[in-house]
């Protein structure tokens, strides 16, 4: 699939520089599917969440708040969550894709594999500019050791937020512990 | 008195001392223990229980490959007042402990993972579940020495 064939929910909200990087995600999710030859129901999952997890990236502040007025998250964090509501009321019923997408910015140690695979690949994905080899290393050994490169994945990712002394979202900071 | 006889005294005399050795030992011990507590208990249970005696319900999941721990963690629980009303087997394993909160309560939750010696707190409303709070319990808990029976 190439970035101008995705086709997303209707409310979606993406640059094409934003849909090229949903189809890289969702490419990388179904080569770790295909490597690890799983069931067609899985795979489906892991897929679906990686087409939609960014469906609501370029939309505004204001359009995101309208949608979970409840959370005070910082802006960045909303997509994800917004995404998660709009699939929901157009009938998506599978809590692990849902789920996946609510968490896949902030991470949450209540991650299943769908979403472990969501957070690892947003983040391998190859048309990011740091850190190549790392990455590209990780993400070609992932279906070896799911469980190995997710640690590596949260630590990567966290770092030096926390070096930097960011404030961590709860969710992210028990991510975090829950790695080490 | 012969030599028999100085033995036979003798004999009776060292298990009169034994005995009286061993019942004091224990007696000295027994009366150490807080009432209706098991002589091998170890150290005492913190009481986290909310003041006014609120009832907190849990339900407790196992998420690691090992057999028997939410029954162990139930144990736990309850020794420091919460009312467990279910256990069971969660589809994903996690390393370490969560406990979410389901009804809002998240200093309920703080208790649990306390009283778990530790554990992720996290807010996960869920009214379906009917329990103020699920524990996930995770690869990293160790349950706490059982009580030895000899």
């Amino acid at each position: 699939m190439i970035a101008q064939e995705l086709v997303l929910p209707a409310w979606g909200i993406a640059s094409p520089k934003r849909r090229a990087h949903i189809v890289r995600v969702a490419a990388l999710a179904e080569q770790w599917a295909d490597a690890l030859g799983l069931c067609r129901a899985e795979r489906d999952a892991w897929r679906d969440a990686a087409l939609w997890h960014d469906a609501l990236r370029d939309a505004t502040e204001p359009e995101l708040r309208a949608i979970v007025p409840d959370l005070d998250w910082p802006a960045g964090e909303l997509h994800g969550p917004a995404a998660a509501v709009r699939l929901a009321a157009d009938g998506e019923a599978r809590a692990s894709v849902l789920d996946a997408i609510r968490w896949h910015t902030t991470g949450t140690p209540l991650f299943d594999r769908t979403g472990r695979i969501l957070f690892m690949a947003d983040y391998l994905e190859p048309g990011r500019a740091f850190d190549r080899e790392w990455r590209a290393e990780i993400a070609s050994h992932a279906p070896d050791d799911l469980d190995g490169a997710f640690r590596e994945v949260v630590r990567h990712r966290l770092t030096k937020r926390i070096e930097s002394g960011e404030r961590l979202h709860p969710e992210t900071a028990a991510l975090w512990e829950s790695v080490q | 008195m012969n030599r028999r006889a100085w033995l036979i005294t003798g004999g009776v005399l060292a298990l009169a001392i034994v005995t009286t050795g061993v019942v004091r030992y224990h007696s000295r011990w027994e009366t150490k223990l807080p009432a209706g507590k098991a002589s091998a208990s170890a150290a005492p249970v913190e009481e986290t229980r909310p003041a006014g005696g609120q009832r907190i319900t849990v339900e407790v999941l196992n998420a690691t490959r090992v057999r028997g721990l939410a029954r162990r963690a139930s144990i736990t629980l309850r020794d420091h007042g919460f009312d467990v009303v279910s256990t069971g087997t969660n589809p994903d394993q996690f390393d370490s402990t969560q406990v979410l909160a389901r009804t809002g309560h998240q200093e309920w939750a703080a208790l649990a993972a306390q009283a778990m010696g530790g554990g992720a707190v996290l807010m996960r409303p869920d009214s379906s579940r009917d329990v103020d709070l699920t524990v996930l319990i995770g690869a990293s808990w160790h349950p706490p020495a059982q009580p030895f029976y000899p």
